[in-house]
């Protein structure tokens, strides 16, 4: 019918005469503020309260019809006498207004069954920092986001209700499935992406809005929607320029280094100690002297970076005419770490274009390349040593006494008086660690309507990723005699998705709607990496491949890959947007499992009923919306190694001939892991003014995919297998309050609240009690959380005898270490609590936000304080802190620590005196902005908004945790690079 | 009209019968179910060998030194291998496990190869000869490892007893579901005869000195240390002196270097390949020796110092061992009198061929075999058994180590005593001690090297522990983990561990 209009537009021009209309959404009620024009003239009205309008046209001329939020329409007026009803549809392309769901086109907000929540760009585009996940973290109840490394470059973890599973190695088992635009991405990908490109990160969380993303939903899914170039009647174009300049600075620990001269006086204390027992000497008068020569040093100041400068630089232009729209966008971000050693530089461009040459055929094509180069900050990874090398150890752990650079400012390479380590200030010189990265992403879809409600697509996207990391240690590193070595590392990463979809919208009588979806899609992924290295490197500054002499090691080749096959379906049925259901079914077929086992159907159900709607409260002023909905449904998780079901032999090398080893153990067995995940929630709004939203889950997976022990004696460790029934139930709360609101001010403050208990409910056989990684402290036991602290017990000092006390087999107390018993803590490495708030409020162009984020009840061990207040190691070598001191004396101590002759001769165990409360509470953001009145703006002739702010990330921070930061996923804190607090200052402009 | 629903079918359906193959193996590997030809079956030969390295080179092996009496642990020692030397291992330790682990891999390799042989030969009946040898070489394997555990996790073999105390468990096939039992020692060493009565019916390469694979006087050798502790001593006999002809011992100063410095010796039967490209920290010896050059000189900073009983046993003017086995040298102890002259287990500077830079590498090439040890298990099976005369076996040793002999006046006691001695010397941190003190029944206690009381790690106790031959502590655990997963071992720790 539109293309006759289209065709029959050409005869128009004739006589004008008034043309009586009314504009609706497509439930019927009024559109006002809708701008309508007759084409090919600059004849336009609005239309009013009622959605009415009058407009003078000829006889067969054309309107147009637009307003923000929906889509514009184009009508003929005909013959001018009949009265023109237009129901004008809601515009997928306004995030505000409506909601992303797998494929298909974007639904009106009120209509989603699917617990979905959104975070818009204004949380993420003008902070500091590049990494977008940190900056959203606190925004979304059930979300945790926590960002362990301060490192420019680190990519955040972040988890959706719970650990879902028993995690893989690198974590990536419990992360969301992330997509961009519908096309998965990694995290790493992610964090080359400028987030400033993105328009909303939504969060969908329950069955009902990820089960058509089948196998890889089951941690809920993350999509992010691409800014995009709008479709307008009349062509135009914004540009935005955006620049912002921040400094960084290290937050100090609770813990406190002691200084030269306590230190001193310690080794004397400890030095009674070894003369004692005959165990020789520690410190005599000449070493004291030598060691007070130099000072007193205070090694964080030393190490931390004084206001690390970051600079951001973003331009885009958005634009659009009838036929094609657009989104360009170029950004620099040049970040400078707190550490040593640590940078990221970032280049990032970006196309988005849309054509739709006729109306029943749409294209458009996005590309963005980026590249980035950064290094990163030396960091140790295992318990064992605590190297001074490692800046975040040492800021803590190098002896005060040892200086940090000479009489002319120049570092001191070697730390001469603390173990001959190189100083963490030289290891950027001695031992860089620099990447590189190029991305590429792409996609290009064509969507065609052959008949009207009927849209198919078909989307294209592909992802490359190159990365080149270089390792190097310098000859002049003392101890590598002259010859230095150097390691490339590349990886080289390549998928596409490949999606097709038809989407039909039919009606049944006048008010049921009806949604029908079915597709396929079909996903390939490829990783590769090689390591290549050459030693025998005599010049420090040429630290590369050619100029080795001899080769390091046998270059190491490995892959990855993996393919998914899918086919979905969806129908959504809703009844005058009263009640509403949906259904949705996929069938995965995954090259992670052998023949037999690599299909599987996930499925959904949701219910919704819209209370608003019935007439018992459509009159009620107190209850301005309220909805109930409820949605039950499966999905699956394959992450394991991509050859998990193979028994493989990896090439081994024995005098230069090629042996096989086997690599895996193999499981052809293994299958998909299972979740079924139930979501009831409630959303309620009050005088217009006041929204609760509730939502209560339970999260049930079974068959968890994991290596399970298996004898040694077998060779291998472990081998995969689909094990144990875990559950994470909770709730969500979401509480957002307009305080005031009127022309000029707007007060918002807005809490979002997550519980989440996480059971254990079955292992695997008879064993009810594993532990997480082996020798490590957290467990999952059948009935308790997973993560668990099992240690030693630790009961404090005796203070009639100063021994050390635990809790023994029978309950009682030991002082001896080989009595003692492991203990279930009964407290977890995840925290059950967590949640953010949000405080906005305005006066016509000033705005002041602060976003809270918090998380309450984790436990995290203290591995630094296991060196830094422990006699056993303060011999001279590590430092130790104020707490250490607190030893026992005399008898009727109550002291922190026991006698030292007992720390010297055994050492302080790794008990649960090392578990510390690592809940945390942390202003993620603050930040008051200024835009300036478009009044003025115009006057100028060249702007069209100007705003100006200032803002600071982590300003504060409230813990218990002793260590450099709490925000560490991890069953304890290695201190390897804390997050820093950080002051930005910016400006937009836009023409 | 029509027209567009056609392309719109075209394109919805086309790109539809699109979709990948799931069958997706790596391809950089070698699928088990792969393994056809006779080329696979000697690739998996010489992968027991490379697995098999790291039990018997590197921190493996030095770990089964530290629980003996030979070695002071260091401040140096950054606690690597510090449960060993105090006896404070737990059963969940991660390096027990790797030791256990590791073992097994190599076994599992063995009998991998052994489950896939009988039917290439089948298809490849004109390599019948090398397949042979290839299985040939997995069964001698397989009985190698299996007295490699019994020597760390069981007690010492005593014929009278070996029906009663524990054994290791025995894995004959490659079987990921199997649970097996410890069984009793003499299980153990009845399937290591066997393994090694298959062997002998398949192995016929000639031996020659530095082999680097199986040779039939391998065979011969492993014989002679199983007959040894089994206290079959007229076996051992046997056996070395058909040995004696072929691997001349090394007779000079300067040949007595060249075993280790140059990993190249007419004594030597057969030792483990290594190149420079297959160098692996798990390989090297640096905890002994290890250190750089400062200024044209070399200055250590092992971690593991000789106790000075050890030190005192070498006659510095006369044994060519001395300056070669252990020598006095610079190292470095930063944490207590920094640089200082002490005497180190200089063996393991490293084959002068498997260096990498000017400096030393300390990687030796494990010896698994040498006339030395089979001279000394001569020497002691004549002492103990019916035959032969021990006291001129040790002086052939003794010569060709720049000794004296002893003289024929000697009496029983100290001539045992100098066979202990002489071992000690020669087989300085290779593994025996702790399987010679439990053979020989003594327990002696550490003493300290002399003026390096401000350099030992702390831990004052640890330095005069009493290597008790029959105490607990001196078998390693077997790993906590094996109990939760294999019910067959219920009930069969060693004792004094949980």
């Amino acid at each position: 019918m539109l293309f006759a209009v289209l065709l029959s537009g050409i005869s128009a021009m004739a006589q004008n005469r008034p043309v009586y209309g009314t504009v609706t959404a497509e439930d019927g009620s009024a559109l006002s503020g809708v701008a309508v024009t007759v084409q090919g003239t600059q004849t336009g009205v609005i239309t009013d309260a009622e959605g009415k309008f009058t407009i003078s046209a000829a006889p067969n001329s054309i309107l147009e019809l637009n307003i923000p939020g929906y889509t514009a329409k184009i009508v003929s007026v005909g013959d001018g006498r009949t009265p023109l009803r237009v129901s004008l549809e809601a515009s997928s392309q306004y995030i505000d207004d409506v909601v992303v769901m797998g494929y298909g086109t974007a639904k009106k907000v009120g209509t989603v069954i699917g617990s979905v929540a959104s975070v818009k760009a204004d949380k993420f585009e003008m902070r500091p920092g590049s990494n977008v996940m940190d900056a959203i973290q606190g925004q979304v109840a059930g979300l945790t986001i926590m960002t362990s490394s301060g490192e420019p470059s680190a990519t955040s973890t972040f988890r959706l209700h719970g650990i879902g599973s028993v995690p893989n190695a690198d974590g990536t088992k419990n992360q969301p499935l992330i997509l961009l635009d519908g096309s998965p991405i990694t995290n790493g990908t992610l964090m080359m992406l400028n987030p400033s490109d993105f328009e909303s990160i939504n969060v969908l969380k329950d069955a009902s809005a990820t089960s058509i993303y089948g196998s890889r939903a089951a941690n809920g899914v993350i999509f992010i929607v691409s800014k995009r170039g709008k479709q307008a009647i009349n062509e135009g174009a914004t540009v935005t320029l955006r620049t912002q300049y921040s400094m960084s600075n290290a937050n100090r620990p609770r813990l406190e280094a002691l200084n030269a001269d306590e230190y001193i006086n310690y080794m004397w204390a400890l030095n009674e100690v070894y003369v004692a027992n005959q165990w020789g000497i520690i410190i005599n008068d000449a070493f004291e002297q030598k060691l007070r020569n130099n000072g007193n040093t205070d090694w964080f100041k030393e190490i931390y970076k004084k206001n690390a400068p970051a600079y951001q630089v973003d331009l885009n232009v958005t634009g659009g005419g009838r036929i094609t729209s657009y989104y360009l966008s170029g950004s620099y971000n040049s970040t400078e770490g707190i550490s040593p050693g640590s940078d990221m530089k970032r280049y990032n461009f970006n196309t988005q274009i849309e054509v739709a040459p006729k109306d029943y055929i749409k294209v458009g094509m996005g590309l963005s390349a980026a590249y980035s180069e950064f290094a990163n900050s030396f960091s140790v990874s295992t318990t064992s040593t605590n190297w001074f090398s490692n800046p975040a150890n040492g800021a803590i752990l190098i002896p005060a006494f040892q200086p940090a650079r000479d009489d002319k400012g120049n570092i001191i390479p070697m730390l001469e008086l603390a173990g001959d380590y190189a100083s963490p200030l030289i290891m950027p010189t001695y031992f860089p660690d620099t990447y590189n990265r190029m991305l590429v992403n792409g996609n290009m879809f064509v969507e065609i309507t052959p008949i009207k409600n009927l849209v198919i697509k078909s989307n294209l996207a592909g992802n490359t990723y190159n990365q080149k990391r270089v390792r190097s240690s310098s000859p002049d590193y003392k101890y590598n005699g002259g010859e230095g070595w150097v390691q490339d590392y590349y990886r080289k990463l390549y998928s596409w998705t490949w999606s097709n979809t038809a989407e039909y919208k039919f009606d049944v009588a006048e008010n049921n709607h009806f949604v029908v979806l079915a597709g396929h899609e079909t996903i390939y992924d490829f990783n590769d990496y090689t390591t290549f290295g050459m030693r025998g490197n005599q010049y420090s500054q040429f630290m590369y491949l050619n100029h080795g002499t001899t080769i390091r090691a046998i270059p190491t080749y490995e892959t990855q890959e993996s393919a998914i096959n899918s086919v979905f379906a969806r129908i959504d049925y809703n009844y005058k947007e009263k009640y509403m259901f949906d259904a949705s079914i996929r069938n995965d077929a995954s090259s992670r499992f052998g023949s037999t086992k690599r299909n599987a159907v996930f499925y959904s159900i949701g219910g919704m009923w819209n209370m608003k709607k019935e007439e018992f409260l459509a009159s009620s002023d107190l209850i301005t919306q309220m909805s109930a909905k409820i949605s039950w449904g499966t999905s699956g998780n394959s992450v394991i190694g991509d050859f998990a079901q193979y028994a493989m032999l990896e090439k081994i090398q024995y005098g230069g001939a090629a042996g096989w080893n086997p690599s895996t153990p193999g499981n052809p067995a293994i299958q998909w892991e299972a979740q079924q995940k139930l979501t009831v929630g409630v959303d309620v709004e009050f005088i217009d003014r006041i929204r609760v939203g509730l939502e209560f889950y339970q999260r049930d997976t079974r068959d968890m995919l994991m290596d399970v022990p298996i004898p040694r004696t077998t060779g291998f460790e472990d081998r995969p297998a689909n094990v144990g029934h875990m559950r994470n139930s909770g709730i969500d709360l979401n509480i957002d309050v307009d305080i005031f609101k009127n022309r000029d001010w707007f007060v918002n403050f807005n809490t979002n609240f997550n519980y989440n208990k996480n059971k254990m409910l079955a292992l695997f056989g008879s064993t009810t009690e594993q532990t997480i990684e082996v020798g490590g402290d957290t467990y999952m036991i059948v009935g308790e959380p997973f993560g668990v602290f099992k240690m030693f017990e630790w009961r404090g000092v005796d203070p009639e005898t100063g021994w050390p006390q635990w809790t023994d087999a029978a309950g009682g107390i030991t002082n001896n270490s080989w009595e003692a018993e492991l203990i279930n803590t009964g407290k977890s490495m995840y925290a059950p609590f967590a949640g953010g708030a949000n405080l906005t409020a305005s006066w016509k162009g000033l705005a002041l936000t602060a976003n809270l984020s918090w998380m309450a009840g984790r436990w995290m061990a203290n591995n630094t304080r296991y060196f830094s207040e422990n006699a056993y190691f303060a011999d001279g070598s590590i430092n130790q802190t104020k707490d250490a001191l607190n030893y026992w004396k005399q008898p009727g101590d109550n002291a922190l620590y026991p006698r030292l002759d007992y720390q010297v001769a055994y050492a302080l165990e790794w008990d649960s005196h090392l578990l510390e409360n690592a809940s945390f509470v942390r202003l993620k953001n603050i930040q008051l902005s200024y835009s300036f009145p478009r009044k003025l703006l115009t006057q100028s002739k060249v702007f069209e908004g100007l705003r100006v702010w200032v803002s600071g990330r982590n300003l504060w921070t409230w813990t218990k945790y002793k260590g450099l930061d709490p925000e560490v996923d991890a069953d304890y804190g290695l201190d390897n690079y804390p997050n820093s607090r950080q002051v930005s200052f910016g400006i937009e402009l836009q023409f | 009209m029509k027209r567009i629903i056609y392309i719109a079918l075209i394109l919805f359906l086309a790109p539809g019968t699109f979709s990948c193959s799931l069958d997706i193996p790596q391809r950089e590997q070698l699928n088990n179910e792969q393994v056809s030809t006779p080329q696979d079956v000697n690739g998996l030969a010489l992968g027991i060998y490379a697995k098999a390295r790291s039990l018997f080179m590197g921190e493996k092996m030095m770990w089964f030194d530290y629980t003996s009496d030979l070695l002071n642990e260091t401040s140096n020692s950054g606690n690597r291998g510090g449960f060993f030397y105090r006896w404070t291992l737990s059963s969940n330790d991660g390096d027990v496990a790797a030791i256990w682990t590791d073992t097994y891999a190599a076994i599992s390799i063995a009998n991998l190869l052994l489950s896939k042989v009988d039917v290439i030969m089948e298809a490849y009946k004109g390599d019948a000869a090398a397949l042979g040898y290839y299985k040939g070489e997995a069964y001698l394997w397989r009985a190698i490892l299996h007295r490699q555990l019994a020597l760390r996790f069981c007690q010492d073999y005593e014929p009278s007893t070996a029906g009663t105390v524990m054994g290791v468990p025995i894995v004959d096939e490659y079987d990921l579901e199997a649970t097996p039992s410890r069984g009793t020692l003499a299980n153990t060493y009845t399937q290591i005869l066997a393994d090694i009565e298959e062997a002998e019916q398949l192995i016929s390469r000639a031996g020659a000195a530095n082999s680097t694979r199986f040779t039939v006087d391998c065979i011969t050798a492993f014989k002679a240390q199983v007959y040894l502790d089994m206290h079959r001593y007229d076996d051992a006999i046997a056996e070395v002196n058909s040995l004696i002809p072929d691997y001349p011992l090394a007779a000079s100063a300067e040949e007595v270097a060249n075993i280790w410095q140059k990993d190249n010796s007419s004594e030597t039967i057969l030792q483990l390949a290594l190149t420079t490209s297959e160098l692996n920290a798990d390989y090297y010896y640096y905890d002994y020796v290890g250190g750089a050059f400062d200024e044209g000189e070399y200055i250590s900073v092992g971690a593991y110092i000789p106790e000075q009983w050890v030190v005192d046993l070498y006659d510095q003017a006369n044994d060519w061992r001395f300056g070669t086995y252990i020598d006095n040298m610079l190292i470095d102890f930063p944490a207590g009198d920094g640089v200082v002259d002490a005497y180190l287990i200089s063996k393991y500077l490293g084959s002068e061929d498997l260096r990498t830079s000017t400096n030393f590498n300390w990687y030796s090439r494990a010896k698994l075999f040498r006339m030395a040890d089979l001279m000394l298990i001569k020497a002691e099976a004549e002492y103990f058994g019916e035959t032969g005369d021990p006291l001129a076996t040790l002086n052939t040793l003794r010569a060709a180590r720049g000794l004296a002999a002893l003289p024929d006046t000697i009496t029983d006691d100290d001539l045992f005593v100098e066979i202990q001695n002489e071992r000690t010397r020669e087989m300085l941190c290779e593994g025996s001690r702790t399987p010679d003190i439990k053979r020989w029944k003594i327990s002696p206690t550490r003493d300290t090297q002399t003026g390096m009381d401000n350099n030992l790690a702390a831990g004052a106790g640890s330095h005069s522990l009493t290597i008790s031959h029959n105490a607990n502590r001196i078998l390693l655990p077997i790993p906590l983990s094996e109990f939760s997963v294999n019910s067959n071992l219920t009930g069969q720790q060693n004792p004094g561990y949980n």
